[in-house]
């Protein structure tokens, strides 16, 4: 009877004890070692902080994240949160195992301001089901050096008949000497990158996918006009990008082969690294009738039911908020990617704790740049300022715009079928 | 004659080597060329700015979710277990159905290939739930036994027809001086069929070592992941940490050459004694 | 009762797969005939052969199968004859040739991951070795790998590079099977070379050839990683084939219905071979044992 109370005052004392020790596991898909150990050094720091909370950060890289996600939520195994872009929130929201956010946005809106656009793609039916907590803005990545010698100066082009221009001099006078540097630096890969790059022109003629009422809007003048001048500007980019993601359009332009490119500002890190200096960025040229603007790839976190099932909730509220206090939130952006990941909220994109990164100092002026770039970027399918057809999911996921890209670039198709065929395929996916 | 013959084909046979293993002799090169030479320079076979600073990363930068000596081993355990628990199955399975045909068993052992021949893609998710609901995720155990069900069927139908290729006669005559007919197998059979089961164990271990999707799936702990989700690691979609995973491809080639060399040594001998010969 | 003994032996395989493999691929055919999306529903509608008949009207998925068939033809072209050549350079008990056949695995050891990342270096067109070369003889550059016509073979080369140490090993197992004194008496009957390898080799391993063959040709059918990790099936689908097609149904944009359907369509594809196979070559185990003692 003796021995009964002993194992039973040590199971209590155990479970007393691990009760109030709360372990929260999160996924994200950033495997870089640095980006790793900026993830580990914010952890360290937040248990420090919060004694009762342990943190557990999971790998999973960015090619299997919607497998994994799918399966997990299948079979009930998911974490208690996840980082993510909007397409991959979409698809957690339409299967059903998130949670929405509305509560900590409201928090971390009224500590550090939220940029209001970046916002725009977790809302749902009046809901918000993502926390934003980085961006990736598109600009126009350049080495000066290489304007400065063939078009006779450092200043960057400002329109697309400018940089039309200035990547055909490039291009033409530099294979004149026998070592070509292409002007332009386009990927038509079926992949992302690809996307990300076209879907950077559109913006600058203000193209939507959907309207308020998420009718599909794709196939516009303005789109057409995009994919023409996108094929025009291709003229000018590396032979072999048909088969080309980041890795090659990262190297070719590392090794000097590329003058510019629409681009995310993550390579000044490894500029910095290579103790290279001849980099800088301009926001993406527009035609003259047409508007600044350029991509920009919003990163959240979305919040699995799982974790409210394990009372994990205040836990992982905290953690999140905690993110976004502004010198852990430079550790996330300007250490995690300088110039990649860019800080969602005024208080730190202000905050010295971001500017007196060294990489970001030492690419100053190109750092202004991105910033600027956050408050014009716009995400394909989300330009009305919401999420207004989940279909974008599915569009994005199967490569549509690649393959239309695809199709024009290698002459399978001419511009108007393409852009036909793609709100073909796109349709298909709203059935 | 016969000299000028040998010459010949010790030519070609460099020749062949030289072309199958180029891109690995690209991999060790260019494992040894720095950051700055792999990103900026003109390519060149050998490194211009020799560095061992990608090795000293992998073995000594570890991270709990960049652990690559954790990912060898885990592998070796995947790979070294799935094989031997495979193939132990598979002699069992291909030995009854040889040696005690029934009726229907060769239609039985056709129908394992067609279990083998499935597209793994769609099976991906179902499998995912099934060991989710043997609380297996997230478990090499888990890992081991979806590697165990695909390969074995194979095993047992490719070591079937090896031993349907040995003459029963030979077990006879064990039998004749006494021997059970099980000990008969595991002392003539067994011994002649080794290139046989070497191949497979080979091909198990080797398929385990490398494959990704299911791996991908069922694993989730950075410290249970197995080699080829470690060196996913090094190459995500915008930064290929390429010193480190040239380096650690370099490495992972190592330990699977060393546990083929004792055993390639095996299957010549069981060449050179001519392994049918009566 | 004795009749059946043989199947004791092999039910630990049949629970293995009745466990493991059986379950799966219920769902898939289930999944075939039902409205889903992500896979994860719970009992969605019954749509009878609606999935089906979406296949068969795109025309990406009806040239996914020729496009297949083409891969698998190419390669087994390749696998089949290569290997076999190579093994036969290799079929010789010197330390020279057993230190080849260890170290020739290389490419097989590889991991796919990997073997798909560095080929997309190596041709690359401006930083990548392989043009790098082919411009330093005044050549003008490939687009290996973004070619609506040529990358489809360069994959084809790229896979069976990495098959044909494995398919070597096996031609040597097959080789291994000849008796030698085979050879021995042809020789004294005074055969040269190529006739001992038109008469005794090839006669004697045919039937191991035929079943590599079969291998190969389920091995190239299913090819995933590589063709996912180079071009995932572009430029403009001119590399995909039915796995590829079936993956980016599945994960990409999620019909995971779709998906089934069409993986259903592959696996049949797959078991008509295999079972022409084996009406065709059916059974002839005893023929190289009846040949052997006719010696």
């Amino acid at each position: 009877m003796k021995k009964l109370t002993v194992l039973l005052l040590i199971v209590m004392l155990i479970s007393i004890m691990s009760f109030g020790k709360t372990t929260i596991v999160f996924w994200h898909h950033e495997s870089p070692a640095h980006r790793v150990a900026a993830f580990q050094k914010i952890i360290n720091m937040f248990e420090k902080e919060n004694p009762d909370i342990k943190v557990v950060q999971q790998v999973v890289p960015w090619g299997d994240a919607w497998t994994k996600t799918l399966a997990a939520i299948e079979a009930g195994t998911t974490p208690d949160f996840q980082f993510s872009i909007p397409e991959l929130t979409i698809t957690a929201y339409q299967a059903n195992a998130i949670i929405p956010v509305d509560d900590i946005i409201q928090e971390i809106d009224n500590k550090y301001q939220y940029i209001k656009s970046q916002l725009a793609p977790y809302k749902i039916e009046g809901k918000y089901w993502g926390v934003p907590i980085w961006t990736m803005p598109m600009v126009l990545i350049y080495r000066p050096s290489v304007l400065e010698k063939y078009l006779g100066t450092k200043e960057p082009p400002k329109t697309w008949n400018e940089l039309l221009l200035a990547a055909q001099k490039i291009t033409l006078l530099s294979e004149k000497e026998g070592n070509t540097i292409y002007g332009i630096g386009l990927t038509a890969g079926n992949n992302l990158c690809t996307q990300e790059q076209v879907y950077t022109i559109m913006a600058n003629l203000g193209v939507r996918f959907f309207d308020e009422n998420g009718n599909l809007t794709f196939n516009s003048p303005e789109t057409l006009r995009a994919v023409e001048f996108f094929k025009d500007l291709y003229r000018f980019s590396p032979p072999g990008s048909t088969g080309w993601a980041w890795g090659e359009i990262e190297m070719n332009f590392s090794a000097g082969k590329i003058a510019m490119m629409p681009y995310f500002g993550g390579l000044q890190k490894r500029f910095y690294d290579l103790g290279n200096y001849d980099l800088d960025a301009v926001l993406q040229p527009y035609p003259i009738d047409g508007m600044k603007g350029n991509l920009i790839y919003p990163n959240d976190v979305h919040i699995f039911k799982s974790a409210v099932d394990k009372g994990h909730l205040e836990a992982v509220k905290k953690f999140l908020v905690f993110l976004m206090r502004p010198d852990v939130n430079a550790i996330l952006t300007a250490q995690m990617e300088p110039g990649s990941f860019v800080p969602v909220t005024k208080a730190a994109q202000e905050s010295e704790h971001y500017w007196n990164d060294p990489v970001i100092k030492t690419f100053k002026h190109m750092n202004e740049v991105i910033i600027e770039a956050t408050s014009y970027g716009t995400l394909y399918g989300f330009e009305t300022g919401s999420a207004v057809n989940l279909a974008i999911g599915s569009i994005s996921g199967a490569n549509v715009l690649a393959e239309m890209i695809q199709n024009v670039v290698t002459g399978k198709m001419g511009v108007k079928e393409a852009v036909n065929w793609a709100e073909e395929k796109m349709k298909s996916f709203m059935k | 004659m016969q000299k000028v013959s040998e010459y010949i084909r010790i030519a070609l046979i460099i020749v062949i080597l030289l072309i199958l293993l180029f891109p690995f002799f690209w991999i060790i090169s260019s494992s040894f060329k720095s950051f700055r030479e792999i990103m900026t320079m003109e390519p060149s076979l050998l490194p211009r700015e020799f560095t061992l600073k990608h090795y000293e990363f992998i073995f000594f930068t570890r991270y709990p979710s960049k652990d690559f000596p954790q990912n060898v081993v885990n592998s070796l355990i995947v790979g070294i277990s799935t094989s031997l628990i495979a193939n132990f199955l598979a002699v069992v399975g291909a030995y009854g159905l040889s040696r005690y045909p029934f009726p229907g068993s060769e239609t039985f052992s056709r129908m394992m290939l067609i279990v083998y021949v499935l597209p793994g893609i769609p099976l991906l998710l179902p499998i995912y739930s099934l060991l989710a609901r043997m609380h297996l995720t997230d478990n090499l155990f888990g890992l081991i036994l979806v590697y165990v069900a695909i390969n074995t069927p194979f095993v047992v139908w490719f070591l079937k027809s090896f031993f349907q290729a040995i003459p029963v006669e030979l077990e006879e005559a064990a039998k004749v001086d006494g021997a059970s007919s099980f000990r008969a197998f595991v002392s003539i059979t067994l011994p002649i069929s080794l290139p046989g089961i070497i191949t497979t164990f080979m091909y198990v271990l080797v398929t385990t070592w490398g494959e990704y999707s299911l791996a991908q799936i069922i694993i989730t702990s950075d410290w249970k992941k197995t080699v080829p989700l470690g060196l996913a690691t090094y190459m995500t979609d915008q930064y290929i940490e390429w010193g480190p995973l040239l380096a650690a491809t370099t490495l992972v080639v190592i330990p699977v050459i060393l546990l083929f060399m004792p055993f390639t040594k095996q299957f010549i001998s069981g060449l050179s004694s001519g392994a049918l010969k009566d | 009762m004795k009749k059946y003994r043989g199947i004791i032996f092999i039910i630990p395989v049949i629970i293995l797969i009745l466990f493991i493999i059986l379950f799966p691929i219920i769902t898939m055919l289930s999944n075939s005939f039902r409205n889903v999306r992500f896979g994860f529903e719970k009992n969605p509608a019954f749509v009878g052969l609606k999935n089906y008949s979406e296949l068969f009207n795109d025309p990406v998925f009806i040239s996914s199968i020729g496009k297949s068939f083409l891969w698998t033809f190419e390669n087994l072209l390749i696998q089949l004859s290569i290997p076999l050549f190579i093994a036969l350079l290799l079929n010789k008990d010197k330390k020279f040739y057993r230190f080849v056949r260890s170290i020739i695995l290389i490419p097989w050891i590889l991991p796919m991951v990997v073997v798909s990342i560095v080929w997309r270096w190596l041709l690359e067109p401006n930083i990548g070795y392989v043009n790098y070369l082919i411009k330093s003889f005044n050549l003008p550059g490939v687009n290996f790998l973004g070619s609506t016509s040529l990358t489809f073979h360069i994959l084809v080369l790229i896979n069976s590079w990495h098959f044909i140490p494995f398919g070597t090993i096996l031609m040597l197992a097959a080789l291994s099977t000849i008796p030698n004194d085979l050879y021995d008496a042809a020789k004294v009957d005074g055969a040269n070379s190529f006739q001992r390898l038109v008469h005794i080799t090839f006669p004697l391993i045919g039937k191991i050839v035929w079943f590599v063959g079969l291998l190969a040709f389920m091995w190239s059918f299913n090819t995933f990683d590589l063709i996912w990790l180079t071009t995932q099936g572009g430029p403009a689908n001119s590399t995909m084939t039915m796995p590829t097609y079936i993956y980016k149904l599945a994960f990409k944009s999620y019909e995971a219905g779709k998906a089934s359907a069409a993986a259903l369509v592959s696996t049949l594809i797959l078991i008509t071979v295999a079972v022409i196979y084996f009406v065709i070559f059916t059974p002839k185990e005893q023929r190289r044992l009846k040949i052997a003692k006719s010696q």
